[in-house]
């Protein structure tokens, strides 16, 4: 694996965060006067825990690492953190104590783990770093217990330079456009963007990196799908057996090609069997009775199959555009629940009907301001915030705290805002305006009512 | 704590007087306050035109300054089932009124209550009418069993006017001192459908987003497409090139968020606005009603949808 054989030997090998080497270094040789623990926190792949096994090594300290797969609640912590932290060095070993991957720490799992670790900070008599993905899922308090770090997502030039360096090691063969491509594609994580240059072979053309992206193989998909539409035989539903697809991710693939290669009638048989799988995947879905996926998988290939037939030689097959998920968790629908509970109380609607506010306050959790006053209105919380809109949940949380410590204003009156005597009048003018245009209306509507009931709503 | 009130609630009507578009009903209902009486009713009609605001404005008219004591709200499609209405309901009813002569349980969507829990009902709406009248609120009255309809007074709230909506919409931008342009009040009234709800979270969706309020933003914030564009997908489709208006609904699900539903919405509304043949116009109304059905039985919209325009370019 080229991520391994290319993990940074020295500093100068960490690319795109030189800058915080500096600060990272002034803060462990002068550890103990500042605070006693360091949070690294930044995107996946930008170098978090690699800095610090580059960090123990350049200065030669024994790294002890606790990581997300090791159990963290109390005991556990007490016992390796917490042993390492306050025995001071024997036999002149220095040590760094790595919490890699603290997010959640403080979650059920690790019961009584925040606390544990707040106290091993507080008492270390060896430097501690963690490292997150997220500053907001490092529990407040060991937030002001460290110095923080950020790491940002690295610029895609700066993967490209080391995929550069990478390709010309390894002897890969590849156009600057293509690597440049896959850095981009990284969104900043060096880790996928290496995985993915070695995910490609010793030789890179243009469009390679069309197939990277959504880091499984590729391939065999491809193949069934070729001979799904150069045969005619209702058999070609065994080339799919073996790929590892759900059927609803396979339907879209099938989906997204399949117009590529039919037309007419044969399309539109194809595209009615498309629906039906999709129907059947539905049933199996609600009624958790999953052995009705096996219809599905049967016509949306074998039947797709038997539906037309191509003489194109060449297909540029392209993975699905429209990923869509089937379902979802169940604490996300008790979520949900809550949220339109809370909005049908305020707004007097069932929740059905509480849907439909749901546009406008994302609309509105646009502007944080705007965001927090309405969602103190309906006195969400945080996850509730964040269940709506995951991209802007912070700012708003954010600007809560702000209003918070803004003096409070005289809450503003209940009712419709206080109009002047004049304007009563206009507005009761244009009342009688509005009356009669619908004294005339409700002659007609008395008919057509009827209809209407049947046909529009 | 600082807030802000969605703008269906600072601006709901508190006066019989200020529900705008609904004269006959309101000058009825203004009978009872003057009786202070009156009968268990029935109000059926589409989803924000005003029944639930009638009712609360009616208690507070009937009860002035004890309406809260003596109105009880019940959402009857969140806790359906016929415990609600045996227990929750009934021990509303037995209590006494304060200060007047009777309550009122407000059952918004009875509609969404079983037969069984609708027969239940029955009973407890004679048993105590002397201290307690209903007010059931459905969108649809069909739905309700002949025996409780009988035991009402039944008043239809069809959708209301685009005069009443743009007043109302008029008002509250004025209120609220947003710029909003004619092209943008008419979109509103376009996306709302008679929907008085609609309209204003429209409205305030799009204050959420821009300074002046504007067609484009309109149909933006209310996940709406233009109808042009609805219009054009449907055109590219009949004309046989089902590739490139694929295109058009994978752009409309996947960059505009719309959903499969309002989609499917405003293609039966623009099939009457196209130029072909009444025969084919039947047909299409065919074809799009099978695929709302599909959209309802399947998991994938965009499938279904596809399938729709697959089936429109195979004339
Ligand atoms: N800044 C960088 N310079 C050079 N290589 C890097 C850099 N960042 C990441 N890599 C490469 O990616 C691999 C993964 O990096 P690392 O483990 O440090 O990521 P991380 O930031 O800890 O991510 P996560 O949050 O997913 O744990 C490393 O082995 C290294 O090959
Ligand atoms: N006729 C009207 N005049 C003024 N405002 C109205 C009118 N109808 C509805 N509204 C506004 O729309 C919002 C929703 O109306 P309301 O709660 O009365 O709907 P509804 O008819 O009870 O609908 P549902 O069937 O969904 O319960 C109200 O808060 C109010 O602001
Ligand atoms: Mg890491
Ligand atoms: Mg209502």
């Amino acid at each position: 694996m080229l991520v391994e054989k290319y993990f940074p030997k020295n500093f100068s090998e960490i690319k795109g965060q030189q800058a915080l080497v500096k600060d990272i270094l002034a803060w462990i040789n002068t550890w103990g006067n500042e605070k006693k623990a360091l949070l690294i926190y930044g995107p996946p792949g930008s170098g978090k825990t690699t800095m610090v096994k580059v960090l123990a090594k350049e200065l030669g300290y024994d790294l002890i690492e606790l990581n997300a797969s090791d159990k963290r609640d109390q005991n556990a912590l007490n016992r390796i953190a917490g042993n390492a932290a306050s025995s001071k060095t024997l036999f002149g070993y220095k040590k760094i104590i790595l919490l890699d991957e603290a997010d959640n720490i403080h979650g059920k799992e690790d019961f009584g783990g925040a606390k544990a670790l707040l106290e091993i900070i507080k008492n270390t008599q060896n430097p501690i770093i963690l490292t997150a993905n997220s500053y907001w899922e490092v529990s407040q308090a060991i937030r002001d217990n460290c110095k923080l770090v950020q790491f940002k997502r690295l610029q895609s030039r700066t993967i490209f330079s080391r995929l550069k360096e990478i390709a010309t090691s390894e002897g890969i063969e590849a156009d600057d456009d293509v690597l440049m491509k896959i850095a981009e594609q990284s969104s900043g994580d060096m880790r996928a963007a290496i995985n993915d240059l070695d995910s490609l072979g010793k030789k890179l053309v243009k469009g390679d990196e069309k197939v990277v992206g959504s880091r499984d193989t590729e391939t065999s998909i491809f193949e069934a799908l070729s001979k799904l539409y150069m045969s005619n035989s209702i058999d070609v539903r065994k080339e799919f057996f073996d790929i590892d697809k759900k059927p609803d991710e396979l339907l879209l693939w099938i989906d997204e090609n399949t117009p590529k290669a039919y037309k007419g009638k044969e399309l539109l048989n194809s595209m009615n069997l498309i629906s039906k799988s999709d129907i059947y995947l539905k049933r199996a879905f609600n009624t958790r009775n999953y052995s009705m996926w096996k219809y599905a998988s049967d016509l949306m290939t074998g039947g797709v199959s038997v539906a037309g037939i191509t003489d194109l030689r060449y297909i540029p097959f392209s993975p699905p555009k429209y990923f869509q998920v089937l379902g979802s968790s169940k604490k996300s629908r008790e979520t949900n629940k809550i949220i339109l509970d809370k909005i049908g109380k305020k707004c007097h609607c069932s929740r059905k009907v509480a849907r439909t506010y749901l546009p406008m306050i994302s609309a509105l959790f646009l502007n944080p301001r705007k965001g927090a006053l309405i969602a103190n209105f309906f006195e969400f919380d945080m996850e509730e915030v964040k269940f709506i809109d995951e991209k802007n949940y912070r700012k708003i949380e954010l600007a809560r705290e702000e209003l918070l410590k803004e003096p409070e204003k005289k809450e503003k009156i209940e009712t419709v805002p206080i109009i002047t005597e004049k304007k009563v009048e206009s507005r009761k003018e244009s009342l009688k305006k509005v009356e009669e245009l619908s004294k005339e209306e409700s002659k007609e509507e008395k008919q057509k009512n009827q209809q209407k009931t049947l046909f529009d709503f | 704590m600082e807030f802000e009130k969605p703008w269906t609630e600072k601006y709901r009507p508190q006066k019989l007087d200020d529900i705008v578009g609904r004269d006959p009903i309101i000058r009825r209902l203004k009978s009872y306050v003057d009786k202070k009486s009156m009968p268990h009713l029935l109000f059926a009609g589409p989803p924000g035109v005003g029944k639930t605001t009638a009712a609360i404005a009616l208690a507070k008219e009937i009860f002035g300054e004890y309406w809260k004591q003596n109105f009880q709200e019940t959402n009857a499609s969140d806790e359906r089932g016929i415990n609600v209405v045996r227990e929750k309901i009934k021990d509303f009813a037995r209590t006494k009124p304060i200060g007047g002569d009777f309550k009122i349980i407000f059952l918004d969507e009875s509609d969404a209550l079983t037969s069984d829990a609708q027969n239940a009902l029955r009973r407890t709406m004679e048993v105590y009418t002397s201290t307690c009248r209903f007010i059931l609120s459905c969108n649809y009255s069909s739905r309700i069993i002949d025996p409780i309809q009988s035991r009402c007074a039944i008043f239809r709230f069809g959708p209301l006017s685009n005069d009443a909506i743009k007043f109302m919409i008029k008002k509250i931008a004025h209120e609220e001192k947003i710029d909003l342009k004619t092209d943008g009040l008419e979109a509103i009234a376009y996306v709302s459908e008679g929907d008085m709800r609609k309209a204003i979270n429209a409205l305030q969706a799009s204050s959420g987003v821009g300074d002046s309020i504007t067609e484009s933003l309109v149909y933006q914030v209310s996940s709406r497409a233009k109808p042009e564009e609805i219009k054009n997908m449907m055109k590219v489709a009949l004309s046989g090139d089902f590739l490139s208006s694929r295109k058009i609904l994978q752009s409309l699900l996947l960059e505009q968020g719309l959903s499969g539903e309002d989609i499917i919405m405003q293609m039966h509304r623009e099939t009457f606005n196209l130029e072909v043949s009444d025969k084919e116009k039947v047909r299409i109304v065919d074809m799009i009603g099978e695929a709302d059905f599909r959209l309802v039985q399947g998991a994938n919209e965009f499938i279904q949808l596809e399938f729709l325009l697959a089936n429109l370019s195979t004339g």
